[in-house]
């Protein structure tokens, strides 16, 4: 290499490692104890919301029934259950506290909740231990499973017949490595898996038969499909596996070490199941006379006891 | 749903919920969405970006020369060289999608500021294009035969006159083509911010198949007509137009030119 091309690559050079350990010792300096900056999440993201009487909440939109757009709207169980959050909040804030949206789609909600950007995020967010290494979650406030949707022409699938077969995933979900833990504790051949850049697409390639199977949260899957005018079920052109293969529990993500946001953020679930709001807005979205009924079962929030 | 309906959503987008609007900014431009968003992004990326490479390219060619400064100037000078190829070579080196997410989060990181997408999604494109505005208009002036410029030294034109006479209009000829490139290129890649949720035209199709019994197909070849249309359009109605500069080529030989503009176009 000659001097010249040296001289040359040495200012990129510099200019990158700056880039690189400019970010990584901010990334040291959120993570840190530090209390000094009063904005940074450390600090308490409730005490910021008090102070600035807004609550910043990152909102998916390409997800039904939990959030997507009717005739224009955006609407949806996590939509709603923002609302009703943010509502409740003002009782704990002490003040009035008006919600701000900001969209997040599946690859950015777990990084803006860890960087700050949004205080908490609702968008179908599964909780799993690996995303609670870096996010912490409220109680569960939406349960699901997954299962994996197949075409019924060719008769009435289990889930053991997706070994080895093709299935594909949404993109950043966390069906991936769950589909892989079930199939192999189970000694089956791993599906070969699929990614997809989003769930119309995985089902548009699996009415074509590009894919034998496609999963992610049934619920997602299941409107996703009736909403493309696909009828699911038994009798239906698709229908989704009996067995599911994970759970999945939705949870508002927060910042990690906030535990008094997240307390209260847990105790406006309380005050919403409590209220019976919460029931409201479930059978809004999941209730009998939904597109697609999910029935609670024994799943239910637990509020703490006051006092 | 008609067609026309959807294209008119393909068009302006979805609207943002009220809780979106944040009321520092401009309600236009939080409003918009679908393919008038796309064309407003790349319409105000170029315009942030050309005189951003021109300043870059300025500091790359400028900075440096003249052997009678001081030891503090050299160094200033060699400094600000240094700054701005650093900053072509990083943004040039970085993959599109890298430099949009390193855009929409190192603002909130570093100073606590929250933009909404719009804006942050201009940065981060005026950015791309001033980086490669840069070497477009630095391949444009190496490709000013050298010859040309000592002649006209020799007939006593001042450095001005030499440049706007001689530099300038040969060396824009033989860059238009290479900016409609850039021009192409950042409308299409705009399709990269669907990542980070700015409602253009890629992320409006795919709300809009997420919503509502359509032909996936038919939704697919309407975006991709969409992206189509502007970008041939413009390719071929302005490239003719250049043919000025495609002349100039002629008239110098393609083999010396083209080596500098597969240099640039390489990276287009």
């Amino acid at each position: 290499m000659s001097v010249q091309s040296m001289m040359k690559i040495t200012p990129i050079m510099s200019v990158a490692l700056v880039f690189l350990f400019g970010s990584c010792s901010m990334g040291h300096r959120e993570s840190g104890p530090q209390p000094s900056a009063e904005s940074k999440p450390s600090a308490g993201t409730l005490e910021i919301v008090k102070r600035e009487g807004r609550v910043i909440v990152g909102i998916g939109q390409e997800a039904a029934p939990y959030g997507y757009r009717q005739k224009g709207e955006l609407v949806g169980f996590d939509v709603d259950i923002a609302r009703a959050v943010a509502k409740k909040l003002q009782a704990y804030a002490e003040r009035p506290v008006v919600l701000e949206f900001r969209a997040v789609t599946d690859e950015t909600r777990i990084g803006w909740v860890q960087s700050g950007e949004v205080h908490m995020a609702l968008c179908h967010i599964n909780i799993t231990r690996r995303r609670d290494a870096r996010i912490d979650f409220t109680v569960p406030y939406g349960w699901d499973g997954k299962g994996i949707l197949y075409r019924t022409v060719d008769g009435k699938r289990a889930l053991s017949w997706f070994a080895g077969k093709t299935v594909g995933f949404k993109r950043a979900s966390s069906s991936e490595g769950e589909i892989q833990d079930y199939f192999s504790a189970q000694g089956w051949e791993l599906p070969r898996l699929k990614q997809f850049d989003n769930h119309a697409a995985g089902i548009q390639a699996l009415i074509d038969g590009q894919i034998d199977g496609f999963t992610d949260d049934s619920s997602i899957v299941i409107n996703t499909a009736m909403l493309a005018g696909r009828k699911v079920g038994p009798d239906g052109e698709l229908a989704i596996t009996d067995t599911l293969y994970a759970n999945a529990q939705y949870g508002i993500g927060v910042s990690e070490n906030n535990s008094r946001w997240r307390d209260t953020l847990n105790y406006c679930l309380h005050d919403l199941w409590e209220s019976g709001e919460f029931m409201a807005i479930y059978n809004k979205w999941f209730g009998p006379r939904s597109m697609c009924p999910l029935p609670l079962g024994s799943n239910r929030m637990e509020p703490f006891v006051k006092g | 749903m008609t067609l026309w309906e959807l294209f008119r959503v393909l068009w302006v987008g979805y609207p943002a919920p009220p809780e979106m609007m944040d009321p520092a900014f401009p309600v236009f431009f939080q409003r918009i969405g679908g393919l008038s968003l796309t064309l407003v992004i790349t319409v105000m990326s170029l315009g942030i970006g050309f005189p951003l490479g021109c300043l870059l390219a300025l500091c790359r060619r400028e900075a440096g020369e003249g052997g009678r400064r001081s030891f503090v100037g050299r160094l200033v000078s060699r400094g600000i060289r240094s700054a701005a190829s650093g900053f072509v070579e990083v943004v040039r080196g970085l993959p599109i999608m890298l430099l949009v997410l390193l855009v929409f989060h190192l603002p909130y990181r570093v100073a606590q500021w929250r933009a909404p997408g719009i804006i942050l999604a201009v940065t981060a494109f005026s950015f791309y294009a001033g980086a490669y505005f840069a070497e477009v208009i630095r391949s444009g002036f190496r490709a000013v035969p050298q010859g040309l410029i000592g002649s006209g030294q020799v007939l006593g034109l001042r450095p001005m006159q030499i440049f706007m006479k001689i530099e300038l209009p040969l060396a824009l000829r033989a860059m238009l083509p290479d900016f409609i490139n850039l021009a192409v290129t950042v409308f299409k890649d705009t399709s990269t911010l669907a990542v980070v949720a700015v409602a253009e035209l890629t992320y409006t199709g795919r709300q809009l198949l997420m919503s509502q019994p359509l032909n996936y197909g038919l939704v697919l070849l309407l975006v991709l007509f969409l992206y189509w249309a502007p970008a041939c359009l413009v390719s071929s109605m302005l490239v003719p137009r250049c043919d000025g500069g495609v002349k100039f080529r002629n008239f110098l030989g393609w083999r010396m030119l083209s080596r500098n503009r597969v240099k640039a176009s390489a990276n287009v």
